[in-house]
């Protein structure tokens, strides 16, 4: 362990990596900044990952997703729009605050608790290693085999909220992964007469046309006005207000330290992820802080701490699950999987033995992001937060064009494009319809490990795999986890159901949010 | 009345938009099926698995949808497009932009990027962006910049041949 954290360092701080870091830190938080949040600009390093060493790929991807979490607390406090997952509950508070001219004070606390919080995320996974570790000791192919599918069901049931769509989506999932070369057989299967799909979907396009392409059309159709003369009126006294902001976030120390701990477990919870952490958080809260239930909702900075402290913790809960067990938390952590399934390195035990060093250098990069980028927001908030005007109609053909030049690059093939059009239509209908579309992303990188296990235990076990004493631990863990995730997200799904779409209304009517 | 609000209910988007996304999905299940009999088991096994798993739960999306038992939960990863004040308008504007991409990447596939993705977005930012000659033009000629600065000089990136250039002989 002490061999690969020094490793780890070593690879980090090196050319490469700094280099790729330097290039993504502005446009991570432009990304970040701007409404709908970094996701897209994530996948754009995919089409990069067969090009680049893993060590790049990845430390820049962990970086982006870190980097752009911080910055999304700034639409959604001065415009009262949340980023691509995180931010929702931060409108709660930061919202009615910005509307009462203390933007700056919640934008000072809100990076404080960010600070706070994402190092206490990535000490978490630290710590969470060594244990992991010893549990995949006790592991063989069936366990292997249950954990694949569990993480596809365990997010799709999760994600939504939605059982029936949910694992219908799991399952969609894995059909699309099925289309093409089978690596157990070598045949073509159900490649509809095309031969470009003889080899199945690329991942790159995949990613491209269910994420990116809906949330650039999401930016056109929801069309936000631009709040610049409002937003520099209340951001003429932003240095002084962020200064106060970052006194009261250290005056709820403990609240933070709560609330990041929060974070921590609730994104390290297979499938649950950063999406729900923060709600969590902010329902604890809320329940907990004296007074609370009458002043959280009209612009109460501890919601805001709260809801940011969590956010940016889970990331480093998000990656516990990714890297131990192969299952990611979260969309950004699914395109981390795609990573490094696109660089060879198959995500799960193997993080934790043969690449451990390059795991741990993912908790140095989130420590990294959250050191570099947090001064930067702290200093050049009031200059920063002007990016969050820039019209959709200018930034959705940016991200367009840059997501199309990425979605050709992967595999140099005219016919992805074809492809991104083909997702993309899907990725809106699911959109439109809450579909979940994290499963079938992770369904596409797990369905090679997914197969060849399913095959190796059938041939051996038969059924007997699933009374394996490790496997049924393993199935009553998840049967648990599920529980008491969709126990957990009903409670912070009532609020996220009232505020999330009639705060976003609210903000395009440029009236004050609900109350929850 | 009740009779005029049922006939909106079934050709309303909301019914119409998820049957075709429970179409595709039920129609690649049924792909799979077929296939999978001409198939090797260990190849047909997966498949099986993914259809024995999500068939169930496509019939019971179905049957919500056309016993108009639908709910629309409070989505917490997937929160659905923000329509705003004007679902008209905003139906307007979904339309106008995924129209553009299609044809933009029609004209890339006719030819090719480096001539339509920096006309593209000029076109776009000038047009619906009113962003002005200037900055258009430059957000055009950085794109421009960046396929020849680094795909074609940093990565020698491999493009294909647009098809309309090829069959003018100028490829």
């Amino acid at each position: 362990m002490i061999e690969a954290s020094i490793s780890a360092a070593q690879h980090l701080f090196t050319p490469g990596p700094m280099l790729g870091i330097l290039i993504m830190l502005p446009l991570a938080l432009f990304s970040g900044l701007m409404p709908g949040g970094g996701l897209p600009i994530t996948a754009v390093v995919l089409s990069f990952a067969g090009i680049l060493d893993p060590w790049v790929s990845i430390t820049v991807v962990v970086f982006a997703m870190a980097a752009s979490d911080i910055t999304e607390p700034v639409p959604a406090i001065l415009m009262g729009i949340p980023g691509a997952r995180s931010a929702q509950a931060t409108i709660l508070d930061g919202y009615p605050m910005a509307q009462k001219g203390l933007a700056g004070v919640a934008l000072g606390a809100s990076y404080t608790t960010t600070l706070v919080g994402g190092i206490i995320g990535a000490i978490a996974l630290l710590l969470a290693l060594p244990v992991g570790r010893e549990l995949l000791k006790l592991f063989g192919s069936a366990e292997f085999f249950l954990l694949s599918l569990m993480g596809i069901l365990a997010v799709a049931v999760i994600s939504a909220g939605a059982l029936v769509k949910g694992v219908l989506t799991g399952a969609f999932g894995i059909a699309i992964a099925m289309i093409g070369f089978s690596n157990l057989s070598g045949e073509v299967r159900a490649n509809f007469g095309i031969d470009f799909l003889w080899e199945g979907f690329s991942i790159v396009p995949i990613v491209i046309g269910l994420f990116a392409i809906p949330e650039a059309i999401d930016l056109v159709v929801g069309d936000t006005p631009i709040a610049q003369e409002r937003m520099e009126e209340m951001l003429k006294d932003a240095k002084k207000d962020v200064r106060r902001g970052m006194r009261t976030a250290m005056n709820h120390k403990w609240l933070m330290v709560r609330s990041s701990l929060i974070g921590t477990f609730v994104g390290a919870m297979p499938g649950v992820g950063g999406a729900t952490a923060h709600w969590i958080a902010y329902v604890s809260a809320k329940q907990t802080e004296k007074g609370a239930a009458e002043t959280f909702g009209t612009g109460d900075i501890r919601g805001v701490i709260a809801a940011d402290a969590a956010n940016n913790s889970s990331d480093g809960g998000v990656l516990i699950p990714t890297v131990v067990f192969g299952i990611p938390g979260s969309a950004g952590m699914a395109i981390v999987m795609a990573i490094l399934v696109l660089s060879g390195i198959q995500p799960g035990p193997a993080m934790l033995s043969q690449h451990l060093d390059l795991t741990i250098s993912m908790v140095y990069t989130i420590a990294l992001g959250n050191i570099i980028v947090v001064p930067i927001m702290l200093a050049g908030a009031p200059y920063l937060t002007k990016v969050s005007a820039v019209p959709p109609n200018i930034l959705a053909p940016i991200v367009i064009g840059f997501v199309t030049l990425a979605a050709f690059q992967a595999s140099s093939s005219i016919e992805d494009l074809f492809v991104v059009v083909i997702f993309g239509t899907l990725g809106v209908f699911m959109k439109a319809y809450g579909w979940p579309r994290p499963p079938i992303l992770i369904a596409v990188a797990l369905a090679d490990t997914l197969e060849r296990f399913l095959w190796i235990n059938v041939n051996t076990y038969g059924f007997e795999m699933f009374l394996r004493p490790q496997s049924v631990i393993l199935v009553l863990i998840m049967v648990i986890t599920v529980v008491y995730s969709l126990r957990m997200q009903s409670s912070a799904k009532v609020i996220a159901s009232n505020v999330v779409e009639g705060t976003q209304e609210n903000a395009l009517l440029q009236e004050a949010p609900h109350d929850s | 009345m009740e009779k005029q609000h049922s006939q909106r209910y079934w050709f309303s988007i909301e019914v119409v938009g998820e049957l075709i996304l429970l179409l595709v999905a039920g129609g690649l299940f049924a792909y799979l099926l077929v296939g999978s009999f001409q198939w090797e088991a260990s190849s047909a096994l997966l498949p099986r698995v993914a259809i024995a798993l999500g068939t169930p739960f496509w019939f019971l999306r179905v049957i919500a949808v056309l016993k108009k038992t639908r709910k629309t939960p409070g989505q917490i990863m997937d929160i659905g497009f923000r329509v705003g004040g004007d679902p008209k308008a905003a139906g307007r504007r979904f339309i106008r932009i995924s129209t553009l991409i299609c044809v933009w990447y029609l004209t890339i596939w006719l030819l090719g990027f480096h001539l339509m993705l920096p006309i593209g977005m000029f076109y776009y930012l000038f047009v619906y962006g009113k962003a002005g000659w200037l900055w258009s033009g430059i957000v055009g000629l950085a794109f421009l910049a960046l396929i020849v600065g680094l795909y074609d000089m940093g990565l020698n990136a491999v493009w294909h041949e647009p098809v309309i250039l090829r069959a003018l002989g100028l490829t």
